[in-house]
């Protein structure tokens, strides 16, 4: 393995929750490598400690004990602060339950990243986030409040704020767990674009037919690996996007 | 996060939830509202108090009889008569600090003219008690220092005397008016002065010392010595002497205790400036305690806001923002809601001490360090009351924020 070139790159990572004698061993040594434009799913049965590792990986939260580099660099004991500074510039977050501001616009919540990052004037936050917003096919909604938008464009908006900072890795936990299969389908076809043009992204879910538009699935089982491959053929999400379209249309 | 992005989300933030933002402020409002409105008020009636003593003259000396005791003035008959006209020429001997110099009777009179008749003070004096106590005339003449120790019966009159026993004021000079049946020319009136304490300055007949000591009171002594200074600085010293010769050679005591006493315009003043001091700042610190009652509003209102809201302290932390700027966004929103009600409670209080102020006849004084204050207060109170709940948010762990229903 050439270890220069991983972006993520973790050593028998453990997480255990309430230590005692009720403790919960959410991850029993976990240790992968990820590279640059890789697209990987984490799926595993509920439970299986998928959420729990994808925090650890996107600096929510600490192991218990393992090694975390990014990018070569050893994050596990950083302080608070420039953690916010990793999650800040290196990160992109997607939800399942969408997480924007209520009662906010769609370029506001945009800009939410970009706020905490001083490099930035008022006017060139307004640019990226107007961008970011054209990237997900929303430049005619950037001034609408969040809640006056349908469950697909809020996703989108998120996923927006996700990219927004130009991060090196965009973590998403069930992002279409809240969404319909067309809108789940539109909203991969957004993470399959990004991906096209190189980002890193690393997603939970446990939907094997979203699995199946990504490049590599992860499958975690009792806070342990149980399959780490590579996908060969990938579907393409804005097909079955098509399909579905062109199949409501007939009705 | 710039200062100017950390305000504007206070702002806004506020202004998202206004009806409860307003409920916050009350507390505030009505705490800094009632600290700048009693501020006012006891600015006002101190400086309307000193005004008052300031016009009966700063350099103005009063010798009374009795000794001044703690509880009061004791007097009995012999004390009451202790002062005599005698003990005037003395002091404008010895006293050479006092510069103008009266003795005073007073006692009230019918005055009639024709059908008209008013019952009004009459006041025994020297000339010199028209300078002492500021009065100027307005037609025709006062009386001179002789006139004052003669037993003529003249008398000049005040404006509300004036007033009532003549259609025409000007009509009074050189006029008979009976004072108890007793006849006297009026030879001048006096200009207007307006209400002191809200006593009548106008209400007032003066006439020649001993034609009211001996004639109308038929007594052998004064009821009060007034004297002034003619400088401000020269009171002290000459009340000293007054004293000493009062107590020396005069030996107006009775078992080595003064059967007198001496006050002068300045101890008054100072006294009652403590008075309303004292009150003051006794009225504030009432209307600081709403102010703190204010704060533990607000802070119960941002610990609710930072439960509320902790999903989006989740997501704000979850993107990157520092602990330290999370507990600066609360701090600065209970600040900026505390400085808010500070500025409309400024605005209340004014209004509300205008309001007092003329019902109580003062003038209402809203001075910079007032306001100041009230600023200051409520950014304290901003401060110290939002720390903790800013300090709630800013701890919250991102991940349960986020799962936060
Ligand atoms: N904060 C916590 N405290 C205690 N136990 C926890 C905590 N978070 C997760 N766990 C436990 O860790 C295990 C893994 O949880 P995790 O949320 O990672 O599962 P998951 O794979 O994401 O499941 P799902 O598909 O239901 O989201 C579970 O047994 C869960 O109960
Ligand atoms: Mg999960």
């Amino acid at each position: 393995m050439n270890n220069a070139e991983s972006v993520i790159r973790i050593e028998n990572i453990e997480k255990i929750f309430n230590p005692g004698p009720n403790q919960v061993r959410a991850l029993k040594g976990v240790s992968f490598e990820v590279f640059n434009g890789e697209f990987v799913s984490l799926m595993g049965s509920s439970g299986s400690g998928k959420s729990t590792l994808l925090n650890i990986l996107g600096c929510l939260d600490q192991p218990t004990s393992g090694k975390y580099y990014l990018d070569g660099r050893d994050v596990s004991n950083l302080s608070t602060s420039q953690i916010s500074r990793i999650r800040n510039r290196k990160f992109g977050f997607v939800f399942q339950s969408f997480n924007l501001l209520p009662k906010t616009t769609a370029l506001e919540n945009v800009e939410l990243p970009l706020i905490y990052n001083t490099d930035f004037s008022v006017k060139e936050r307004r640019e990226k986030a107007k961008f970011a917003l054209e990237r997900v096919g929303l430049g005619d909604r950037i001034f609408h409040k969040t809640n006056e938008l349908s469950g697909g464009q809020q996703q989108r908006v998120a996923i927006a704020r996700a990219l927004v900072n130009d991060p090196l890795v965009i973590f998403a936990d069930e992002p279409t767990g809240n969404l319909d299969s067309k809108t789940s389908y539109q909203v991969m076809s957004f993470f399959q674009e990004l991906n096209d043009q190189g980002k890193l992204i690393v997603m939970v879910t446990h939907e094997p037919d979203i699995m199946e538009f990504t490049k590599r699935k992860i499958i975690l089982k009792d806070g342990s690996i149980n399959k780490d491959e590579k996908l060969e053929r990938q579907l393409r999400a804005s097909e079955k996007y098509d399909e579905l379209v062109a199949k409501d249309e007939t009705h | 996060m710039k200062p100017i992005d950390l305000l504007k989300s206070a702002l806004r933030s506020i202004n998202r939830n206004r009806t409860r933002s307003l409920l916050t402020m009350l507390g505030i409002i009505i705490g800094v509202g009632s600290v700048i409105g009693m501020m006012a008020i006891g600015k006002g009636s101190e400086q309307s108090i000193k005004g008052e003593l300031g016009k009966l003259g700063t350099n103005m000396i009063i010798i009374l009889p009795g000794e001044e005791r703690r509880g009061g003035v004791r007097m009995d008959a012999s004390t009451a008569e202790i002062l005599k006209e005698k003990d005037v020429e003395a002091i404008e001997t010895y006293c050479t600090d006092v510069e103008y110099i009266s003795p005073v009777v007073t006692t009230f009179a019918q005055a009639v003219n024709g059908s008209r008749n008013s019952k009004t003070p009459i006041v025994g004096a020297y000339s010199d008690y028209f300078i002492i106590n500021n009065y100027e005339v307005q037609y025709g003449q006062l009386f001179d220092n002789r006139t004052g120790k003669s037993l003529q019966k003249v008398c000049v009159i005040g404006k509300t005397v004036a007033e009532d026993l003549f259609e025409n004021q000007q009509d009074a000079v050189g006029e008979i008016i009976r004072l108890n049946k007793i006849p006297f020319r009026v030879i001048g009136v006096l200009e207007e002065k307006g209400r002191t304490f809200g006593m009548d300055r106008d209400n007032i007949i003066i006439a020649p010392f001993r034609t009211v000591q001996r004639r109308m009171m038929g007594v052998s002594h004064a009821n009060q010595i007034l004297a002034a200074t003619e400088d401000e600085d020269q009171v002290k010293r000459a009340k000293r002497e007054i004293n000493d010769l009062f107590m020396g050679q005069l030996n107006k005591t009775s078992g080595g205790e003064p059967m007198f006493h001496i006050q002068t315009q300045k101890e008054m003043m100072d006294i009652m400036g403590t008075i309303t001091g004292m009150l003051t700042m006794l009225l504030a610190a009432i209307a600081g305690i709403s102010l703190i009652v204010g704060g533990i509003g607000i802070m119960n209102i941002m610990l609710v806001s930072v439960t509320e809201r902790t999903r989006e302290i989740g997501l704000r932390l979850a993107v990157g923002a520092p602990t330290s700027v999370i507990l600066l966004q609360f701090l600065i929103e209970s600040i900026v809601l505390s400085l808010i009600g500070g500025g409309i409670g400024i605005m209340l209080g004014y209004g509300l001490a205008i309001g007092a102020a003329s019902l109580l006849g003062i003038e209402a004084i809203i001075t910079v360090s007032s306001i100041a204050m009230a600023f200051g207060f409520s950014f304290f109170v901003g401060v110290v009351f939002g720390f903790f709940p800013a300090r709630k948010a800013a701890r919250l762990n991102p991940i349960q924020a986020l799962r936060h229903e």
